[in-house]
């Protein structure tokens, strides 16, 4: 049939041919995550199209002073002749990148961008030759042998007497109470209320502070350690302190004149605050509605059990996604693995800045971190894409009704009903995710089913892969 | 008057097309001043080489517009036919 695509490979070359009603794509390789796609298009072949689509526009196109399909063609080509040839020309064009797409299976990261007309001054008569550059994902063949059988170390992570007691402070300080300090002077993590007047004007206010902002009412104090620290309510201390503009609350014409001058102060403590945390003991107990203090030790010990547990999982997961990156080689496009860079560093930057690091610093600091940034983004990436080879190669996939599961649980958790959930994870484009999230991880079940995993002490794990490990084994569950 | 004040511009209509194709007549919008002599010598300048053997002439008719009770009229307009020799012809853009 002479409509059908005729194609021919030219292994050597690495270039593949096709040659359909005077259009032929070439497709060429150029690295391994590269590849041009090559377009030209006969003359006569072109000339002809135009013809047809300019025909076809004249016998719709209504012009003033004629009807419907009564313009000469010439005149529908001055008025729209340029238009119709950017048409054409696009369409072609794109039918006939899809096409190589389609037909030597290339998977395109980036769609190229679309032909410049200011570069192509095409006139019917001539032929038309174009280029498409663009990044393609690595070919990979996957041997069964790269993914079963992975030999991987993992932490026995055990709860310790030092998580437990980090916990049950954290646990006690959500009950922690501001109680008054009579018989103790001031402490770095206190709360002062306290009359500020300046020495030498007629202006007071009373204010509360914590010692360690360093800023009492509108003033800013340096050194404010020294002088306060140890002080008990009812003492009097005198201090040089700095105008703050910003500090300035409501109306005050005294401070007006002073603005960011250093001033004495004068700074009379009322009363002295502490954070109390209380003893975890049958009182608190009693107070939670539980039977005694055991209780309370055995719901954070579940607790902490719990994390630690999903703790390991996650670092068996890091380290099979390690494993698997090191078994297989995998060149990555470099405009991919520059937009995550790009877009991590953007992320990072406004991190910065909302915590209110200065710019220059900001910047500095997240240029820093650029490389391992660039190391992190390549490792989630070639781990993504080999998670997704190995799932098609041993057809896992996420079925409807696990989508819907999850969907369910998401719902339950925001007091939703399914459907509403459903519709918010697809407008945001979650869904999607939610899927490949989930495939994802029935793929690292796989692995996990298939690997052979070696449990060692933190010790050992530490000392076997020290500070390269992906995250500290020790690191407390839940930081 | 000078031959591009003469000569506003060609028309396009199915009447002119036809008109060209059939009796090699061309139409244009010309100036409301300019007589059958000035439209001739226009011509002849503008498009060096031929050569006007007829000219005819009529004024266009305003036509009546109305925004809200106001009544108007666009403005008339003197349209001249012009023929040329056998053999003849003008660019006029198709």
């Amino acid at each position: 049939m002479p409509d059908e695509p005729e194609s021919s490979v030219d292994a050597a070359a690495e270039e593949l041919e096709e040659t359909e009603e005077g259009v032929r794509t070439t497709v060429q390789r150029t690295g391994p995550c590269e590849c041009v796609i090559h377009i030209e298009a006969d003359a006569e072949h072109l000339s002809e199209k135009y013809k047809e689509e300019l025909t076809s526009l004249q016998a719709e196109v209504q012009l003033p002073g004629f009807r419907r399909g009564r313009a000469p063609v010439g005149l529908v080509e001055r008025r729209m002749g340029s238009s119709l040839r950017e048409d054409l020309i696009t369409t072609l064009l794109a039918d006939a990148y899809e096409e190589a797409v389609a037909e030597h299976e290339l998977r395109v990261v980036q769609e190229p961008e679309g032909p410049d007309f200011e570069e192509i001054d095409w006139e019917p008569g001539q032929p038309l030759e174009h280029e498409f550059r663009c990044d393609v994902l690595p070919r990979v063949e996957l041997q069964e042998s790269d993914y079963k059988g992975l030999e991987v170390d993992v932490p026995r992570l055990e709860v310790t007497d030092e998580m437990i007691e980090g916990e049950l402070e954290r646990f006690a300080s959500q009950f922690a109470t501001w109680e008054e300090v009579s018989d103790e002077g001031v402490d770095w993590d206190d709360y002062v209320e306290a009359e500020v007047s300046l020495a030498d004007e007629d202006w007071s206010e009373e204010v509360g502070f914590h010692p360690r902002s360093e800023e009492i009412g509108p003033f800013q104090v340096e050194g404010v350690k020294g002088a306060l620290l140890g002080a008990r309510a009812g003492d009097e201390i005198e201090l040089d302190a700095r105008v703050d503009p910003d500090l300035i609350e409501g109306e005050a014409e005294v401070l007006e004149g002073l603005l960011g001058q250093m001033v004495r102060i004068r700074v009379e403590i009322q009363q002295v605050t502490r954070h109390s945390v209380p003893e975890v003991d049958d009182d608190l107990a009693a107070k939670l509605g539980l039977n005694s203090a055991d209780e309370i030790h055995s719901i954070v010990n579940r607790r902490l059990e719990t994390m630690v547990e999903q703790r390991q999982e996650e670092l068996l997961d890091e380290m099979l996604r390690r494993a698997l990156v090191e078994a297989v080689e995998l060149p990555l496009p470099e405009s991919l693995v520059e937009d995550a860079s790009q877009r991590q560093h953007t992320r990072r930057l406004v991190q910065l800045l909302r915590s209110g690091e200065p710019r220059a610093e900001a910047e500095e600091r997240a240029a820093e971190e650029a490389d391992m940034r660039r190391e992190a983004v390549e490792f989630s990436l070639r781990s993504s894409f080999l998670l997704r080879e190995i799932a098609e190669q041993e057809r896992i996939l996420v079925t409807e009704s696990e989508v819907e599961e999850q969907v369910r649980a998401f719902a339950a958790q925001q007091g939703w009903r399914p459907e509403k959930a459903r519709a918010y994870l697809e407008e945001g484009g979650m869904l999607r995710s939610l899927r490949t999230d989930m495939r994802e991880s029935k793929t690292l079940a796989f692995l996990k089913e298939n690997a052979e995993i070696k449990e060692l002490t933190p010790e050992e794990f530490n000392a076997r892969y020290g500070g390269d490990e992906p995250a500290a084994a020790e690191q407390a569950p839940g930081e | 008057m000078d031959s591009h004040q003469v000569i506003t511009r060609p028309l396009h209509t199915e009447k002119s097309v036809r008109d060209m194709n059939e009796n090699n007549t061309y139409h244009f919008e010309v100036h409301p001043d300019a007589t059958k002599g000035q439209i001739r010598h226009a011509i002849e300048e503008l498009f060096p080489g031929r050569t006007v053997v007829d000219v005819r002439t009529l004024w266009v008719k305003g036509k009546a517009r109305r925004v809200r009770w106001n009544v108007g009229r666009t403005r008339k307009w003197k349209k001249a036919m012009v023929k040329l020799r056998p053999g003849d012809s003008i660019d006029i853009g198709y």
